[in-house]
C-alpha cells in the first residue's frame, strides 16, 4: 500500500458508501414490505404507535431515498469523480465527516420518524435540527467535490460531473427553501408557509427531490458506468449535453403537475402540465443514449450480470418517463391522482431505475475495489430476475389497482349518482391485489439479499488485501503545454456551477414567485376562522400520525369528487395551514369536510376501532390517543408562533391558550360521556383529535 | 417586507421575458452543441471515462 496518499484514489471511501448502501437497502425494503403487509392485513401496525403505517410510510421512503439511493450516489460519485479529474478527493477529512454525518443523519431519521416527529410534508418529513444538519453536510460534501473539480488534472469535465454539479446545487435549493420553518420546540415547527404556498412549494421541492436526487444523479452514474461497464464511449456525446441541459431548464417548472385539478390557479397547472410533457423529449434523448452505448456490445446482455441491471434500469427509467407525462396530462392525472397507479408509478422508477442502477453499480465495484472477481454470476442473475419479477409483480397490481379504484370512483349511473358511494368499498375491492404487491416486494427484497451475500463472499474471497490505485501520473490538457493553462482553468468549475445555479433559479422564481404573492388569488371577502387553540392540538396529532399519508384534505373540481365529498376546496379554506395537508393518495377518503358528517361518538369508536363503524375498513388502531395525556402547556408556543406566521390569532387567544383549550376538552369529553362512554377520557389526545376532525370544513372560506 | 416586495414582482412582461430569455438559451445551446465542425471534438471528449483506463499509472 502506497503511504503517499496524494498519488492513489480515495477508494475507502467508495466502499464505505457502498456498505452503507447495502446496510440501508435491507432498511428501506424491509420497511417497504412490512408497509405492504398493513395495507393488506391491518392487523400489521401491530396497534403499536412507533409502526403504525403513518408513521412506517415516511420512514420507509426517506429510507429509500435518502439512505439507500443517496449512499448510492455518493459512493458512484466519489469512485467516478476521482477517475474523471485524476485527482484524488480533494480532503480526505471532508470526505469522511460527509460519510459519517449522512449516516448519523439516517439513524436521527430512523428515531424520529417513528417517534412521530414529522412536519407532515412528504419527503420532508424530518424536523428542522436534522434539515440543519442535512444542510450543513450537504455543503461539506459541495465543497468536497467542487474543490476536486477545481483542482483536477483533466481539462475538459465529463458530462456525468454536469449531473453531479447540478444535482448538488438544486438539491441545496431545494432542500432550504422548503425547509423554512418556525421552530415552537426542539423538535416541533411551522412551516413558514401555508395552504397553497406550502403546496406549491412542498412539491416543486418533491418532484425535484425526484428529478436531482433520483434522476440526474443516476444519469451522471449512467454516462459514467454504462460506458466503463461496456467498454464503449456514450452513444452520443452531443446528446448526453443536450440532455443535460434539457433537463436542467425543464424538470424545475413541473412540479405543479402534482396538484392538478386542486384549486391551484389554472394557468399553473397548466405550465406544470406543459413542462412536464415537454420531458418526454429529453428523457427519451437519454435513455435512447445509454442504450445505444451498447450498440455492437449487445450480447454482454446476455453474459453480463452488470450490464443486465443497467441495461433494465436505463428501460425503466425510459417507462417511467414517459408513464409520468402522462400522468401529467390533466384527463389522465382525474383518474390515476390519489390512486395506486402513483404508487406503482415511483416503483418503476424506484425499484426499476434507482435500484438496478445502484445495483449494476454494486456488482461493478465491489469487484473492482478488491481486485477480485465476482463471487457467483449464477446468484447474481438470480438476482436480476427475481428483482426483475418482483417489480412486474409490483407495478402491474398496483396499476390494476389503481385504474380499478379510480373507475370505481368516478363511476356514476344514469341518474347521475355514484355507483360506488360508499368508498370502503372501493377499498376492499383492490385488497387483493394488495397481496400481490406483497409478492412483489418480498422477491425484490429477497433477491436484494443474495446480492449482500454474494458481495460478503466476493470481499472474503480477496482475503482482506488492501489495494489502492495510482492515480495517472499524466495530467490530460490536450493542446496545452503540461502545467501550462492550468490557473485559466480552474474557474471554469465554478463558472459552470454558476450557470446551472442561474438555470435552476430562473425556472424555480418564475413559478414560485406567483405563490408568494398569492393574496392576489386570496378572496378577502371570504372570512376564514383559525383553528381554535384545542382544533390545533388535534391538528399537530394529525401531522403525528401520518394521517395525510392515506387521507387527502382536498376536494377536486371534478363531478365525481364533488358528489362525494361535497364542494370542491377552496384556496382559503386552507390558507392558516402550516403546513399545508391536501395529501395526495387516497386509501381512505377525503377529510376536507368531514367535519359536523359524524357525531363525536362515532370518532371516538372509528379511532379505537376502524371496523366497529367501517366494516371491512383498513385503518389502523388508535388505541394510544385514548391513553396519552394532552400536552396544554406548549399551546401558547404554538399559537404565538402561528401568530408571527400570519394566523390572526389575538393576544388574548394566544396568551390564554391552554385555558381555553382545557375548557374544549372537557366539552368534548362531556358530549362523549353523555353518549355513553364509560371510561375516564378526561384530557386525552383523542378529544382534541376529534374536535378537529369535526372543524374540517366548518370554518368558512366557501 | 417580504409580500411588500413581491407585490411588485406581477409582471407578466417580465416573467415572458424571462421565459424567452430561457428559450432563447436552450436552443442556442443546442445549435452550439450540434454544429458539425465540433463533432470530432466531442466524440474525443465523450472518450473521458475510458482514457483513464487505457492511461492507467502504475
Amino acid at each position: 500500500m502506497s503511504k503517499d496518499t496524494k498519488s492513489t484514489y480515495d477508494d475507502n471511501i467508495v466502499k464505505m458508501f457502498v456498505y452503507a448502501t447495502m446496510l440501508w437497502g435491507t432498511a428501506a425494503f424491509l420497511f417497504g414490505v412490512i408497509a405492504a403487509l398493513q395495507m393488506a392485513i391491518w392487523q400489521f401496525n401491530f396497534d403499536l404507535e412507533w409502526l403504525t403505517f403513518g408513521r412506517l410510510r415516511p420512514l420507509h421512503t426517506n429510507a429509500a431515498i435518502f439512505a439507500f439511493a443517496g449512499n448510492t450516489i455518493f459512493a458512484g460519485i466519489y469512485y467516478s469523480t476521482q477517475r474523471l479529474t485524476r485527482i484524488r478527493m480533494w480532503s480526505d477529512t471532508l470526505s469522511k465527516i460527509h460519510f459519517w454525518g449522512w449516516q448519523l443523519i439516517i439513524v436521527a431519521a430512523a428515531i424520529t420518524l417513528p417517534l412521530g416527529f414529522s412536519q407532515g410534508k412528504e419527503y420532508a418529513e424530518l424536523e428542522w435540527p436534522i434539515d440543519i444538519a442535512i444542510a450543513v453536510i450537504w455543503v461539506v460534501f459541495g465543497v468536497n467535490f467542487l474543490m476536486t473539480l477545481v483542482k483536477r488534472r483533466e481539462k475538459h469535465m465529463y458530462v456525468a460531473l454536469w449531473f453531479y454539479i447540478a444535482t448538488f446545487v438544486t438539491v441545496a435549493i431545494l432542500h432550504i427553501f422548503n425547509s423554512i420553518v418556525l421552530p415552537v420546540s426542539f423538535l416541533k415547527s411551522y412551516p413558514v408557509y401555508a395552504g397553497i404556498q406550502d403546496a406549491l412549494v412542498q412539491w416543486w421541492y418533491g418532484h425535484n427531490a425526484v428529478a436531482f436526487f433520483l434522476t440526474t444523479p443516476f444519469l451522471g452514474l449512467m454516462y459514467y458506468f454504462i460506458p466503463k461497464a461496456v467498454n464503449r464511449p456514450v452513444y452520443s456525446y452531443r446528446l448526453s449535453i443536450i440532455h443535460f441541459w434539457a433537463l436542467i431548464f425543464i424538470y424545475i417548472w413541473a412540479g405543479p403537475h402534482h396538484l392538478l385539478n386542486t384549486a391551484l390557479p389554472d394557468w399553473l397547472q397548466t405550465m406544470g402540465v406543459v413542462f412536464s410533457v415537454m420531458l418526454w423529449a429529453p428523457s427519451w434523448g437519454g435513455m435512447i443514449n445509454g442504450l445505444l452505448t451498447l450498440r455492437g456490445s449487445w450480447h454482454l446482455l446476455r453474459t453480463d450480470p452488470i450490464v443486465k441491471f443497467f441495461v433494465t434500469a436505463v428501460t425503466f427509467y425510459g417507462m417511467s418517463t414517459f408513464e409520468g407525462p402522462l400522468l401529467s396530462i390533466k384527463s389522465i392525472n382525474s383518474l390515476a391522482h390519489y390512486t395506486d397507479w402513483i404508487i406503482g408509478h415511483v416503483h418503476a422508477g424506484a425499484l426499476g431505475w434507482n435500484g438496478f442502477m445502484a445495483f449494476g453499480l454494486i456488482y461493478y465495484l465491489i469487484p473492482k475495489l478488491f481486485d477480485t472477481k465476482l463471487y457467483s454470476r449464477t446468484l447474481a442473475n438470480a438476482h436480476f430476475w427475481l428483482g426483475t419479477l418482483g417489480i412486474i409483480f409490483y407495478y402491474s397490481s398496483m396499476l390494476a389497482a389503481g385504474l380499478t379504484q379510480g373507475l370505481m370512483w368516478r363511476a356514476l349511473d344514469s341518474n347521475g349518482q355514484l355507483v360506488y358511494p360508499d368508498f370502503v368499498e372501493t377499498v376492499t375491492k383492490i385488497v387483493p391485489l394488495y397481496y400481490i404487491r406483497i409478492i412483489g416486494g418480498t422477491l425484490y427484497l429477497v433477491g436484494f439479499i443474495i446480492m449482500i451475500y454474494n458481495i460478503i463472499k466476493t470481499v472474503k474471497s480477496s482475503q482482506g488485501k488492501v489495494i489502492s490505485v495510482a492515480i495517472p501520473e499524466k495530467a490530460y490538457f490536450p493542446n496545452e503545454k503540461e502545467g501550462d493553462g492550468h490557473r485559466k482553468l480552474e474557474g471554469m468549475a465554478m463558472t459552470f456551477t454558476i450557470l446551472a445555479t442561474i438555470a435552476v433559479v430562473i425556472g424555480s422564481v418564475i413559478e414560485l414567485v406567483p405563490a408568494m404573492s398569492m393574496h392576489k388569488y386570496v378572496s378577502m371577502e371570504k372570512i376564514v376562522e383559525p383553528l381554535t387553540p384545542l382544533e390545533l392540538a388535534g391538528r399537530d396529532i394529525y401531522i403525528r400520525e401520518g394521517c395525510y399519508v392515506c387521507h387527502s384534505q382536498m376536494i377536486r373540481k371534478m363531478t365525481s369528487d364533488v358528489l362525494r365529498f361535497g364542494e370542491p376546496s377552496t384556496i382559503e379554506q386552507s390558507m392558516y395551514d402550516h403546513p399545508f395537508q391536501w395529501g395526495s393518495k387516497r386509501t381512505g377518503p377525503d377529510l376536507a369536510r368531514v367535519g359536523k358528517k359524524y357525531p363525536n361518538m362515532w370518532h371516538y369508536e372509528h379511532m379505537k376501532n376502524p371496523r366497529q363503524v367501517v366494516q371491512n375498513s383498513l385503518m389502523p388502531n388508535y388505541s394510544w390517543l385514548y391513553k396519552k395525556d394532552l400536552d396544554y402547556y406548549s399551546l401558547r408556543k404554538k399559537l404565538s408562533a402561528l401568530k408571527r406566521l400570519g394566523v390572526p390569532y389575538t393576544e388574548q387567544q394566544v396568551v390564554n391558550a391552554d385555558v381555553y383549550a382545557q375548557s374544549e376538552a372537557d366539552g368534548v369529553a362531556e358530549s362523549l360521556v353523555e353518549a355513553g362512554v364509560k371510561v375516564d377520557i378526561a384530557n386525552k389526545e383523542i378529544l382534541a383529535l376529534i374536535i378537529y376532525l369535526q372543524s374540517l370544513g366548518q370554518k368558512g372560506g366557501d | 417586507m417580504k409580500q411588500e416586495a413581491l407585490k411588485y414582482f406581477t409582471n407578466i412582461n417580465l416573467i415572458a421575458f424571462a421565459f424567452f430569455l430561457f428559450l432563447i438559451t436552450f436552443i442556442g445551446i443546442v445549435f452550439w452543441t450540434l454544429r458539425r465542425s465540433a463533432k470530432s471534438q466531442y466524440e474525443e471528449l465523450g472518450r473521458a471515462p475510458l482514457r483513464e483506463e487505457a492511461n492507467r499509472g502504475k
